[in-house]
């Protein structure tokens, strides 16, 4: 199954998001055709409450369903039926109401790495979709959390924090049965909205859970990036620059652009250790890895991660 | 007794891969194989409806136990092969390419079960054995994909730039000028991306193979900017310009060292070291000694 690696660094370097749903629930004023047009469904802020009885709903009416089939053949087997043409119809009508509850989550797990392609390139279209299939009831509870998994993830790309936060959170809080292979990419959003929201306590927490997560080698890139940027704000600037020879063989495995940010960092770590020598290499590489656009970013985020670049020698 | 070398493996020739990818083509289930398991179920039903006693009321639940069980164990076994191929992507990720190119090349008659797989698979495969040299067996596979791959799509576009530097590795220059000119075009919606980067690369070693040398430092406007989404693989083209820069002034007879061929060489080996740099392209070798 496909997972959307958190919106890493620079923070700002996402898109500006067109798809961002309009919460007022209207088309944009003075287009007709838009206007004509019904306005994709868009979901409402997450309540933890909601999810929580929506997992509840599912549990509830699939135990209904196994309590019906446990009536049924006990009724089958006492009054001696299994073998007449009633108890065939009802063992087949058990048989194919099991593959019918089943369907539903079954097609609905088929469209999931359609939902994830989605969120790359157009959140409001995957939360559209998402909006339907979370309506869809009884889901296997697995796929019900998949598909907050997948909210979390719209949520964090559209840079509303906060919210995705709160979703990361409580789906860490469950038993994620199947679903658990996402820990990874939750814990990274959480640490990585922490970090946006200005949170370092929350970061740590996700960061000390994160090292105790089993990750893949993109999922691992992105821990070392986030570490770092929270090594760099909370000023811890000798553990960010500890194992810097390897650190920045890791970030060369990066995308350029985080490759960049991850040497911006480092830059400032080692430019408040007073490792000028080292703050000017990293420096002479982050002007070939960043342009100049993406370091004016870097240096002047709202969530700025307080980039010092070392004092240029000649001037 | 001396032990057993431990890696008897080597890189496929070109004619070993074609072979390879021709014994192991993507071959998905077909529809009818997909419904077996449902037609079997529907069977054991159909039976135990017309035959009376015991045997009638167990079959139904064997159909069911039977669509579960093969359910679960093709889900598993999809599972268990993504991991796979992921697993093997990401040793190609670390650079450890002899071994990523010994289990991509196992992988691949399990892969053929899923398209998608099995296409992750070649390229993995054909990269690894573009990165280790092995050029015309890269193109082998390079080509086995683009001719599976719809058209003008970002992979495709990618694949096919892939494939001119390949050729451009194997010294197919003219094969290469194709392949180049036909790109043109589809590169250009991907400017500022990795496909149009690895687009400049070649078209640079292009002019490097081909000794056009001024032309290359004519075009060096705005070339940092144009490899930078190649991240410290823009190096190589960094030395390619210190080249180009260094063999335009030999051939002016301007005795000293340039300033703008140190500027690029320096800009390159800031990037990637000179060993890194020469391996890939041995012509750099004289500009070792501006280090």
């Amino acid at each position: 199954m496909n997972e959307q690696p958190p919106n890493n660094l620079p923070p700002d370097s996402s898109p500006p998001n067109a798809d961002q749903p309009n919460h007022q629930g209207g088309p944009p004023s003075g287009s007709k055709e838009s206007a004509s047009r019904p306005a994709p469904a868009t979901i409402p802020p997450f309540s933890p409450d909601k999810f929580l009885r929506d997992l509840w709903i599912d549990s509830a009416i699939r135990w209904a369903a196994l309590v019906v089939v446990v009536l049924a053949a006990g009724y089958l087997i006492v009054n001696n039926l299994t073998e007449s043409t009633l108890g065939l119809a009802v063992i087949l009508l058990m048989v194919f109401g099991w593959i019918s509850i089943n369907t539903i989550s079954a097609t609905i797990w088929r469209s999931l790495p359609h939902i994830t392609e989605l969120i790359g390139h157009s959140p409001g279209a995957a939360e559209a979709l998402l909006a339907e299939h979370l309506k869809r009831r009884p889901l296997v509870r697995w796929i019900r959390l998949t598909l907050y998994h997948r909210l979390a993830a719209i949520r964090h790309r559209q840079q509303r924090f906060h919210e995705s936060a709160v979703i990361c959170q409580s789906l860490l809080n469950q038993n994620m049965g199947p679903a658990r292979r996402q820990r990874g990419t939750l814990l990274l959003m959480l640490l990585e909205a922490q970090l946006h929201i200005g949170s370092l306590p929350g970061a740590y927490a996700a960061l000390l859970q994160l090292h105790g997560q089993r990750l893949s080698l993109v999922e691992s890139l992105q821990r070392l990036a986030l570490q770092t940027r929270y090594e760099v704000l909370a000023g811890h600037d000798a553990a960010a620059l500890s194992g810097v020879r390897q650190k920045l063989l890791l970030a060369e495995l990066m995308p350029a652009e985080h490759c960049g940010a991850m040497h911006a960092m480092l830059t400032t770590s080692a430019t408040r250790a007073g490792k000028s020598d080292l703050a000017n290499w990293l420096w002479s590489r982050t002007k070939l890895l960043c342009s100049p656009e993406q370091i004016k970013h870097l240096f002047e985020s709202p969530f700025a991660i307080g980039v010092v670049a070392p004092p240029d020698p000649h001037g | 007794m001396p032990a057993p070398p431990k890696d008897l493996f080597r890189p496929p020739t070109p004619e070993q891969f074609q072979d390879y990818l021709r014994a192991n083509p993507a071959n998905p289930p077909t529809v009818w194989q997909m419904r077996t398991p449902f037609i079997v179920a529907v069977t054991l039903i159909v039976i135990s409806l017309l035959i009376g006693g015991p045997l009638s009321n167990i079959l139904p639940w064997i159909a069911l136990i039977w669509l579960i069980g093969h359910t679960s164990f093709r889900a598993r076994r999809l599972a268990g092969l993504q991991a796979s191929v992921r697993r093997t992507q990401e040793i190609a990720m670390l650079r450890r390419y002899p071994k990523a190119l010994r289990l991509g090349w196992r992988l691949l008659p399990q892969a053929s079960l899923v398209p998608q797989l099995h296409g992750q698979t070649i390229a993995m495969i054909s990269h690894c054995l573009d990165t280790l040299g092995q050029y015309e067996a890269a193109i082998v596979g390079y080509d086995y994909l683009l001719d599976q791959l719809p058209p003008n799509q970002p992979i495709t576009v990618h694949i096919g730039v892939s494939r001119a530097a390949a050729s451009l590795g194997a010294e197919r220059l003219s094969d290469a000028d194709d392949a180049i000119r036909r790109l043109r075009g589809p590169v250009e919606p991907f400017s500022n991306t990795p496909i149009s980067a690895a687009y400049r690369l070649a078209m640079l070693t292009q002019q490097v193979r081909t000794h056009h040398f001024e032309a290359g430092v004519e075009q060096s406007e705005g070339l940092v900017d144009d490899l930078r989404p190649l991240g410290v693989e823009a190096g190589y083209g960094h030395a390619l310009m210190a080249l180009c820069h260094y063999h335009t002034h030999n051939n002016t007879d301007d005795a000293s060292t340039p300033n703008e061929t140190q500027t690029w060489w320096k800009r390159a080996t800031l990037l990637l070291p000179p060993d890194a740099l020469v391996k890939r392209f041995p012509e750099l070798q004289p500009l070792t000694e501006l280090s």
